[in-house]
């Protein structure tokens, strides 16, 4: 089909159909919605990108990312230091602190091992946490980490790798969500969350 | 095409934003794969779990094309086996080492009973990587590569075959392999029967049984190694001292 829009325009579209959760249509009327509020938008995040692709880099502590180096987090002396609690990505940290639970620091292990797809150990900020737990000032390490195979495959290793360090090893209670009914839940929800029951 | 069948699923990889493509080993299709929709949902990303038994609906419009398939959970899945280390590592094993050996779409029902006896021994810690060695000599014959144990190679006798030779599969006998015990394999007495019992190092002998066949006929043709689940495995139950 012939194109209508400048080289410009269709770079423009083709990578913000790259993003998440847009497609080839919803990128052509982003591209138009930005172009049609050039001040209000596109001029702005034009800024937005620049500052955050010369600013934001991964937290040479936790693997957070963050304009500055320690991030926010690590850098937080009225955070908790005795606490770590470790994450998949930094996807599930910005959930926990949605949650506003946590006040301690995290680490990101940046994925999970995987024989499938070849992620080791090596391959994982691991060597990290357990020099970050070793260091005298932590004494719980929480493992945040999927309920799936892979997840909890992680969080026994770490488990083992944390054993000698002097520090107590928690993981995350699961079962029913809040909000949660029994009728809409897996076997496997419901199963580990009778084993989990406590007293009322 | 369309067919309806029971199966354990060995693989889950997402595909675009929200589905998924599933790796299943099926009762009598064998191992197919097909595109889960909606496989990122919260829904059902509990059973696209290596390991989680389902009820599969496969469709697709020619047979060659990738088809689709809607998944129905049948029970707990791996969940049961999140606070045990090293049945998780075996059930990974067992998946990993299905996934990579068994040809696609071709019914390998021994497998998938293999499998299933294998899933099911899960839950007894003291036998299961013994049913794991069961489970790969049972792959190696489905693939027609199986280990004859039934007499020995050299004299013909059905008694004290305690060898197996790494080139044939074949028992040999303590007396016929003396003079070549260096270079035979140790036959452990649990792949003889339900009778042979197991003793001190008989898992470690019969995963190094296992291990060479599937190397030598199933992975070194198609020039892979053994999966690296399979690998970490054998490293877990030997850091366990369970070999």
């Amino acid at each position: 089909m012939a194109s209508f829009a400048s080289p410009e325009i269709e770079r423009l579209i083709a990578l913000l159909a790259k993003l998440p959760g847009m497609g080839p249509r919803s990128a052509r009327r982003a591209a138009l919605a930005l172009l049609k509020k050039r001040d209000q938008l596109l001029t702005p995040l034009a800024d937005a990108l620049t500052d955050a692709a010369a600013k934001v880099r991964a937290c040479s502590v936790c693997g957070a990312l963050d304009a500055q180096d320690p991030c926010a987090v690590c850098s937080d002396r009225s955070r908790d230091r005795a606490l770590i609690c470790v994450v998949e990505e930094v996807g599930a940290l910005w959930a926990m602190e949605r949650a506003g639970a946590y006040r301690g620091r995290y680490q990101v292990l940046g994925g999970l091992l995987s024989a499938l797809d070849g992620v080791g150990p090596d391959n994982l900020r691991i060597g990290e946490l357990v020099a970050r737990a070793r260091d005298g000032e932590v004494q719980e390490v929480i493992l945040a980490l999927p309920a799936t195979v892979d997840g909890q495959t992680t969080a026994h290793y770490l488990a083992e790798r944390l054993a000698d360090a002097g520090v107590s090893v928690t993981s995350l209670a699961r079962g029913v969500p809040v909000g949660g009914e029994l009728d809409w839940l897996d076997d496997g929800t419901i199963a580990q969350a009778l084993r989990a029951r406590r007293p009322a | 095409m369309e067919w309806t069948d029971e199966a354990y699923v060995l693989s889950a990889r997402a595909f675009g934003e929200t589905g998924a493509i599933v790796e299943l080993l099926t009762e009598t299709n064998g191992r197919y794969a097909g595109h889960v929709a909606g496989g990122a949902s919260r829904k059902m990303k509990p059973f696209l779990q290596p390991g989680a038994r389902v009820i599969a609906r496969y469709r697709a419009r020619t047979s060659e094309q990738l088809g689709s398939v809607v998944l129905e959970p049948m029970g707990e899945g791996p969940a049961a086996l999140f606070d045990d280390p090293l049945a998780l590592a075996g059930l990974s094993a067992a998946a990993a080492v299905a996934a990579a050996a068994l040809p696609e779409r071709e019914a390998h029902p021994g497998a998938f009973a293999a499998f299933e006896a294998l899933a099911g021994a899960f839950a007894f810690p003291e036998i299961w990587p013994a049913v794991f060695v069961r489970f790969e000599a049972g792959l190696l014959e489905e693939l027609g590569f199986g280990l004859d144990l039934s007499r020995c190679a050299v004299t013909g006798s059905v008694d004290d075959l305690i060898y197996v030779s790494p080139k044939t599969g074949r028992a040999v006998s303590r007396d016929a392999g003396e003079p070549y015990r260096e270079r035979l394999l140790a036959l452990p007495p649990f792949l003889l029967g339900s009778q042979g019992g197991l003793g001190e190092g008989d898992v470690a002998a019969g995963l190094a049984l296992t291990g060479h066949f599937l190397e030598q006929f199933v992975f070194g043709p198609l020039n892979r190694p053994l999966p690296p689940a399979r690998v970490w495995l054998v490293e877990r139950l030997h850091a366990a001292e369970r070999l």
